[in-house]
Parts: C-alpha cells; structure tokens; sequence
C-alpha cells in the first residue's frame, strides 16, 4: 500500500504499517487500541460479537473497560473538537473559493469595459478622421 | 478486547490511501472525505467511484473476522442509482484497483444495485471470497460504488452507507 493519510490529522505516512504504529496527536491512542475509534467503535464491535455469540461476559466487561478509558481520556470531546476544526475549514474554504470567484468576475468586467471603452475611443478616433476628410 | 476495524479509501492515479476515512460523502472529485457541498455532481453525471476497504487493525483477542456486508440506507435524490461491486451471488472476486472514474463515465466495476437493506449473507469478499475470513490484521476486497445521476435530478441527498462484520472469540 502506498502513501498513506491519516483521515483525522491529515498526517501523511509512507506506509500504513507506519500509520498503525504511530500514536494520533487527535486521540491519544494508536490506530490498533480499541479507544481509537471512541465510543462509537466499541459499541460496533459488542455487536459484531453478539451476533455470533461470543459476546461472553469477560468480553463485555473488557470492552466496557474500554468504554470507561475513552471517557478518562475525553476521546470523544476530541474527536468532536476535530470534526468542528474539519467542518470550519470547509466552510472557511467554501468562502474563499466564493471570494475568488467574485474577484475574478469583478477582474473580467474591468478588462471587457476598458476593452470596450478603448474601442469607443478608436471608433470616435476614426469618425474624426473621416470628418476631417469630408472637411477637406 | 475486541477487534479495532476502520475503513480505508484509495484515490488518484497513485493509489494514495485515507485510512479511518469520516465520511463517505460522494461529489465530482476523487477525494476521501470530500465536501459534497463544494462539490455537487452535474445532473445527467456520476460521481467519482469510491474504492474502499474494511480495514482490521488489531484483533483484539477475537480469533476472526467474517460476514462483511454493506448497503445504504436512505433515499438518493431523483432518479439517481446507486451501483456497486458487492453482490450476494456470482461475486466477481477482488476488483484490482484502478483510478476511479466519475463525471461522463459509468463505472465497469460497480454494476450491481447497491443494496438498501441489510443483505441475508456476506457481500462484500475478504481475498476474493464471500466465505474468507480474517484472522489477523487485513483488509476485505474493495468495495467499489457510485451514484449515476439523471439529468433531472437536483443536487443534495443525504443517505447512510453501512459496513457490517461478524466478530468471533
């Protein structure tokens, strides 16, 4: 697998071995600790393991565990302090890409009325010249 | 414990991989994560497929992973369809991945109707096989999908893409 992305901060590593290694600046937990993916992954996971019965006590229990260390660690007020920075960048982005446009916009009025201001000029230029011409 | 599992999503020429992607949110570029709202489909057009994978980054103590399932739930807006590669019978095994195509372009590997419901049995394959298993850290086959629009359809629908496994001790 080549270059890899991590999605919740943008870090770029060479290989995803690499990425499973390194511990996220964003949770505080490796990609292969079960308090990675907060709340959300481990209740998916006592689901997973339900649905064929091997949902045993013990392994509640650990997952619960699991639970009680993401709501130590505040994973998911982490995890939802990203989504709130990732959803401002659109917005700040969707906002520039508006700016730009208009700006550009504005730019090609400017040039096609100086255009058609110069062609004004040119075609009085050479109204003159045939007035002139008549005269003589 | 349980097993740690993210989905992952390739894009570009490269293959460039987002792992632990956040959404799926389908639009005119080839991007994970993309911003739907910046970039709307052109009624009439596709999206750019998605190529992604269940990912198991640790087994957690269990000893396998199986039954991958995946479906949407929610209406596209229009007459939009949504194809994918994941299919119950006749499974065309690992789609070898490919610079995702959207805009004017169909995709040749998603042809089938993505589901809508939970599927009965397995329909995403795991090394080419809806029976496969992983029993260690891996991926599952690629899951390719795309809306393909009408030209009378308006922009803006809002449905959930669900990923299903079955973990065992």
């Amino acid at each position: 697998m080549p270059g890899v992305i991590d999605s919740l901060s943008g870090v770029e590593f060479a290989t995803y071995q690499d990425y499973l290694d390194h511990t996220s600046s964003v949770t505080g937990f490796k990609p292969t600790d079960p308090e990675h993916n907060g709340k959300r992954g481990l209740l998916v996971a006592k689901k997973a393991l339900a649905r064929t019965g091997s949902l045993t006590p013990e392994k509640e229990a650990a997952i619960d565990a699991n639970l009680d260390s993401v709501q130590t660690n505040q994973v998911q007020e982490k995890l939802a302090a990203r989504k709130a920075v990732r959803v401002q960048e659109r917005v700040d982005a969707r906002v520039a890409t508006r700016i730009a446009k208009r700006q550009e916009a504005r730019q090609e009025a400017r040039v096609e009325a100086r255009r058609a201001e110069r062609q004004a000029e040119r075609q009085a230029e050479r109204q003159a010249e045939r007035d002139a011409q008549k005269g003589l | 414990m349980a097993a740690t599992v993210e989905i992952l999503e390739a894009n570009g020429a490269g293959e460039t991989t987002t792992a632990n992607i956040t959404n799926s949110n389908m639009g005119s570029v080839d991007a994970a994560n993309l911003d739907a709202v910046a970039n709307p489909v052109v009624p009439g057009e596709n999206t750019f497929e998605k190529w992604q994978q269940i990912s198991v980054t640790a087994l957690g103590g269990s000893s396998q992973l199986d039954n991958f399932k995946v479906w949407r739930t929610g209406a596209l807006g229009g007459s939009a369809t949504h194809v994918t590669n994941a299919r119950e019978a006749s499974y065309g095994g690992a789609a070898t991945y490919a610079t995702p195509v959207g805009d004017a372009t169909d995709s040749t590997v998603a042809t089938q109707t993505m589901p809508t419901s939970e599927p009965t049995g397995a329909n995403l394959g795991i090394a080419g096989s809806l029976a496969g298993a992983l029993t260690a850290t891996g991926q599952s086959d690629y899951l390719v999908h795309q809306i393909q629009t009408d030209a009378g359809d308006t922009a803006g629908s809002t449905s959930t893409m669900n990923y299903q496994y079955d973990e065992t001790a």
